[in-house]
């Protein structure tokens, strides 16, 4: 090989692997916490904002707007309770709603919610059948393509949902779904969703509560009772905003809470956690760097006489300052490089964890641009630690070093 | 090759000259042996002729070149041409292999490298097996040996070494100059050895002398 600034500075490198590996290591711990913080608030982030795109408003029972959000639009908390299904017809005739989508949870298959709706609901994801056809009567299904991918259900398949949100609730054996369709992969929640009609999801409850298609008197009772769990608005002008809210949350048993502001809530609570990450990362680095310069710096007293020596074969003062700067920077990117890849790595280990528990959608291989900010801050660690050896191998005095 | 008049050398901030040399001019083709006991300025002299110090007062030129008219830049450059230089601590740089020491003497003036050429130097010098072994796996010898190659690798003109018989039993330092002699003969370089080893006289009878001793105003 060649010899030039890289592969010199490599070689010195190796040359003390211990403390150089320590080193490399620390700084590609700051990098790998940094990477991974940065890359999952910015995923969980705009899957949100996905998520909650064009929905203005979200009505449902009384409780904590927050839980009323995460369970009705990520479908990661349980409802704060029913509605009446009445509230639905009421909302579409105000000329304010362009849109209701209504939703009845309750049930779900492996931890995936079935979501009794209409097919407004894949529609405003833009979901589209990836095969076979929209459910059309009582209890057939379509599969968001994160359920068809888990549970490799095909259309024309049965099964059974079981009651709650979690695995291992009471099964619904009596009342089977069938299988029509399978959505494509959209991104967002709609993935990790079965979509049935809200007739299914009453039919399942009221087969539960012992009532047969027999028994008329019974069913015509359930039926003045059919409730709805949430339903999503999308206004018609923004002066929606000024009235509907207040209005809806006037009447009893009826809640109203808005995405955006309840979002950017739940971002200002994850935001401090995300703070302290980056504090520590941070803490790091600048522990990073001030070991690589007290490494570069002892190594430099030892290395005084090869640096005398270069000089005495002609190598001009700029050559040795490169030298060390390139040990520097060569630190800083295998540093950079490996923290990188770690941070990724623990991305996708979290992810997959994340998808067992049938919850947010993160991925290692999501690759933000701002993500190049890393490496220059690490290079920069890198030039800062290797500045003042490179400047003091700059000024190595041959005749005096020699004569030592 | 090397012609010097009036030279004094002052290191900065000392009060008295370290070295004085009135008269001395070598022969292309022949040796030199600078001969005087320690504080003489032997190894000072040296590092004037390898340009390493700049000249401060009277003349010298060496290998046909005014020293003390080059800037900073072009000493370098010159060293690197001209000069081969054996400091006193053999020293390779000890993460580079046998080879990679030898090539540095193309690295560090930013020539190119030539495999070849060191490795014709290794066998000539009888190491070379030791191409890919590191400093460390060599003995004394071997490594000053990997030394010498590296300064005869551009094929200088002068070939310098400080005190290369130290610590040597007379056999080795014997050997020593022999090896530089022949090297440097075969290489047409002119060597000059600052020494205070009277051995090194015996074995270089056809040497010219140059006696330094320490200046009378330190003295």
């Amino acid at each position: 090989m060649k010899l030039g600034a890289l592969t010199m500075a490599l070689k010195s490198l190796r040359h003390r692997p211990l403390a150089n590996a320590i080193n490399m290591l620390l700084l590609a711990v700051g990098i790998a916490i940094m990477t991974f913080v940065l890359s999952a608030a910015r995923q969980l982030e705009d899957a949100a904002l996905r998520d909650a795109r064009g929905i203005d408003l979200v009505v449902g029972a009384p409780g904590s707007p927050l839980q009323l959000i995460l369970s009705s639009i990520y479908h990661i908390d349980i409802p704060t309770g029913n509605i009446p299904l009445a509230a639905q017809a009421t909302l579409e005739q105000n000329r304010l709603v362009r849109k209701v989508i209504p939703l009845a949870l309750g049930d779900s298959y492996e931890g995936f919610r079935i979501v009794g709706t209409t097919h407004d609901y894949a529609a405003h994801y833009g979901g589209q059948l990836a095969e076979g056809r929209q459910y059309q009567t009582e209890m057939e299904a379509v599969l968001g393509a994160a359920v068809a991918a888990r549970t490799r259900l095909r259309p024309g398949e049965e099964f059974v949902g079981s009651h709650g949100l979690a695995p291992g609730g009471e099964t619904h054996e009596e009342a089977p779904y069938v299988v029509t369709g399978i959505l494509q992969p959209t991104g967002t929640v709609l993935d990790r969703l079965v979509l049935t009609s809200v007739e299914s999801v009453w039919h399942v409850h009221e087969i539960e509560h012992g009532i047969t298609e027999d028994d008329a008197e019974g069913k015509a009772a359930m039926e003045e009772d059919r409730e709805l769990t949430a339903l999503l608005v999308q206004y018609a002008s923004p002066l929606a905003a000024a009235t509907l809210p207040r209005l809806i949350s006037s009447q009893s048993g009826l809640q109203a809470a808005q995405p955006a502001f309840e979002s950017a809530k739940l971002f200002r609570m994850l935001g401090a956690g995300v703070d302290v990450l980056r504090a520590i990362a941070a803490i790091i680095l600048l522990a990073a760097a001030l070991s690589m310069f007290a490494a570069l710096y002892n190594a430099l007293e030892e290395r005084k006489t090869d640096l005398a020596i270069l000089r005495t074969l002609g190598a001009p003062p700029g050559k040795l300052f490169r030298l060390l700067l390139a040990e520097g920077l060569l630190l800083a990117a295998g540093g950079a490089a490996l923290g990188w890849l770690t941070g990724h790595l623990a991305l996708e280990l979290v992810g997959r964890v994340l998808a067992d528990g049938r919850s947010l959608p993160i991925s290692g291989f999501a690759v933000a641009p701002d993500e190049i900010w890393l490496a220059a801050v690490a290079l920069a660690i890198g030039l800062a630690a290797a500045a003042l050896p490179a400047l003091r191998a700059y000024r190595t005095e041959i005749a005096t070093t020699l004569s030592r | 090759m090397l012609q010097i008049h009036a030279l004094s050398y002052r290191y900065p901030g000392a009060r008295d000259a370290q070295l004085e040399v009135r008269d001395f001019s070598l022969e292309s083709g022949r040796h030199a042996v600078l001969l005087g006991p320690s504080g003489s300025g032997k190894s000072t002299l040296l590092h004037l002729i390898a340009a390493i110090l700049k000249p401060q007062q009277g003349r010298l030129i060496a290998a046909g070149t005014d020293l003390a008219a080059l800037g900073p830049r072009e000493a370098d450059a010159w060293r690197g041409a001209n000069v081969g230089f054996l400091p006193q601590k053999m020293a390779l740089v000890p993460s580079l292999s046998a080879r990679e020491n030898i090539l540095l003497a193309a690295y560090a003036p930013g020539k190119s490298q030539d495999r070849a050429r060191a490795d014709a130097l290794l066998d000539a010098l009888g190491i070379g097996d030791k191409a890919s072994a590191r400093p460390q796996q060599l003995s004394q010898g071997q490594q000053q040996r990997v030394a010498l190659a590296r300064a005869l690798y551009h094929r200088p003109g002068l070939l310098l070494a400080d005190e290369p018989t130290a610590n040597l039993d007379d056999r080795a330092c014997a050997l020593a100059i022999e090896l530089l002699v022949t090297q440097a003969a075969q290489a047409g370089a002119s060597l000059v050895i600052a020494t205070h080893d009277a051995r090194v006289l015996a074995a270089l009878p056809e040497a010219q002398v140059l006696r330094l001793s320490v200046p009378e105003a330190s003295a």
